[in-house]
């Protein structure tokens, strides 16, 4: 008899759980469709209430956490996420909310330790290795910034990103050649890469070869004719070369 | 006896349904007018041919007509409707303006210049109708026309600020730098805040090689509006001429 109630008992519980579990993915899913659907008010109430029913429910603080950073509360997305790798430490899209939370706060120290930490438990994604870098180049921390993209670029020698952000570094210490080496290896590998021909232009400038810079911001231009960082370049090597009327047709356009 | 007073009341009655038919085509007029600007744009033509309908003389609903077909994009029928209000008063100032903006929209800054020129001349007295001319001139490089306009604007008012502003750009674009910046500092005297200045400033002294004081030019222009991208990478550009990469650098990974 007791036998019976200890097995009815242990079903219940059992089935209790489960239908805990299920609703939790059901609410989560809930919250993830009308999170893509851009209604990030009600997403939220849904990821909340998964959380009610399961708060070991990993994806829903992530999705949380997504919903509060597009919501722009940000300090409430970094808990949630904290909270997601309480669950699992090594969880990639947790640490990547996180970090793209800190960059929003503009808290490039955090969002440089927790990229550091990524690469440390994944350290075969070149994406992370890049990503280091770029948070340490917008910290204006040019050299360090290279160590991280030659661990990228020592994955993929070809990963044109990590080369073209590499131009950057050296652009930054002064080594113009260099580095127009390094965005010419870029436009081999992608004659489409607009921002490999912007920052060409840009080493050229430093260089004083103003007609080789202005034919790599034509070139940039020719890819993306209203990009207006390249029509500002543009205007500027314009101005070097004392043709003040065509720089100012451009100056009017933007 | 009985025919004349018969007929008086006729001549009665119809003078009464003129006037009656007048006074609807002027509500279906003014119902269209508060349909477009409350930017209902098919309602409010609807009530413009209705008006034009009752009676194609209007010469208000032709224009507003032009103007709601402007906002819905139907270029070609808005010209089409503001040449038939000229046709009834080639005069008509909102007319003429209205042709102006749509060529404009069109990128057909000839037709739009010519028909700028009609407005001003039919209301010279009006600042912003020059400066529209060399505004429209500069679109087509026409810089030393352009600033003759802004002349013309600023014999009204010396210290129209757009005026001055875009007589700058005219005299940068014709190789006379200090001329601009002694017209873009005329703003600034007036209106510290003109971030516009302080950004065209920092390009003229950039052209005579004044690169420091450039940048302190658009650091101005960026103490106003630090979210301003134009001033960002013209400070990026200032500062690559003066040798400062990795300045330059730090600016350019955050714009």
């Amino acid at each position: 008899m007791v036998r019976t109630l200890s097995l009815a008992l242990c079903l219940f519980v059992l089935s209790a759980l489960c239908a805990a579990e299920e609703s939790s993915t059901y609410f989560d899913e809930l919250g993830s469709r009308l999170y893509t659907s851009r209604n990030y008010t009600e997403a939220l109430y849904y990821f909340n209430q998964s959380l009610n029913e399961n708060s070991s429910n990993l994806d829903a603080w992530i999705h949380k956490g997504n919903t509060q950073k597009a919501l722009k509360e940000l300090n409430e997305s970094i808990q949630s996420y904290k909270n997601a790798l309480k669950l699992d430490g090594e969880n990639a899209a947790a640490w990547s909310g996180l970090i793209d939370t800190y960059i929003a706060l503009k808290d490039y120290a955090n969002a440089s330790a927790s990229a550091a930490r990524t690469t440390e438990f994944d350290s075969r994604n070149k994406g992370n290795w890049l990503r280091e870098g770029n948070i340490l180049q917008m910290q204006g921390r040019f050299e360090e910034a290279v160590i991280k993209l030659d661990g990228a670029l020592a994955l993929d020698p070809e990963y044109k990103d990590a080369l073209y952000k590499k131009g950057l570094s050296l652009l930054a210490a002064n080594r113009a050649s260099l580095a127009i080496e390094l965005f010419d290896q870029v436009l081999a590998k992608d004659p489409k890469y607009k921002q490999a021909y912007n920052a060409k232009g840009q080493a050229l400038t430093t260089q004083g070869k103003y007609s080789e810079a202005l034919e790599a911001y034509d070139k940039a231009l020719k890819i993306d004719s209203k990009w207006s960082l390249a029509l500002i370049n543009k205007m500027h090597v314009l101005l070097h070369l004392k043709k003040q009327k065509e720089a100012m047709d451009i100056f009017l356009k933007i | 006896m009985f025919i004349i007073r018969m007929f008086n009341i006729a001549l009665c009655l119809f003078i009464l349904c003129t006037v009656c038919i007048a006074e609807e085509t002027e509500y279906f007029d003014w119902k269209g007018s508060k349909l477009l600007a409350s930017r209902n744009y098919t309602g409010a033509l609807q009530y413009f041919d209705k008006a034009l309908n009752q009676d194609p003389s209007y010469l208000d609903a032709w224009v507003h007509k032009g103007d709601a077909q402007r906002a819905m994009k139907d270029y070609n029928a808005s010209l089409q409707s503001y040449r038939q209000a000229l046709k009834i008063d080639l005069n008509k100032t909102a007319a003429w303006s209205g042709l102006t903006e749509t060529y404009v929209a069109l990128m057909d800054y000839a037709r739009a210049s010519a028909a700028a020129e009609r407005v001003t001349k039919l209301d010279p007295k009006n600042k912003a109708n020059w400066l529209k001319e060399g505004n429209l001139l500069q679109s087509q490089g026409n810089y030393k026309e352009a600033a003759a306009k802004y002349d013309g604007a600023l014999a009204l008012d010396p210290k129209y600020k757009d005026a001055l502003y875009r007589k700058g750009i005219s005299a940068m674009a014709l190789d006379n730098i200090s001329q601009a910046i002694g017209l873009f500092d005329q703003i600034l005297e007036t209106d510290p805040s003109h971030k516009y200045a302080y950004n065209a400033k920092g390009l003229a002294l950039e052209a005579e090689g004044r690169y420091l004081e450039a940048l302190e030019a658009y650091n101005k222009s960026l103490e106003i509006d630090p979210k301003w991208s134009q001033p960002l990478v013209n400070k990026m550009n200032a500062l690559l001429a003066l040798g400062k990469q990795d300045e330059a650098m730090k600016n350019f990974v955050v714009i």
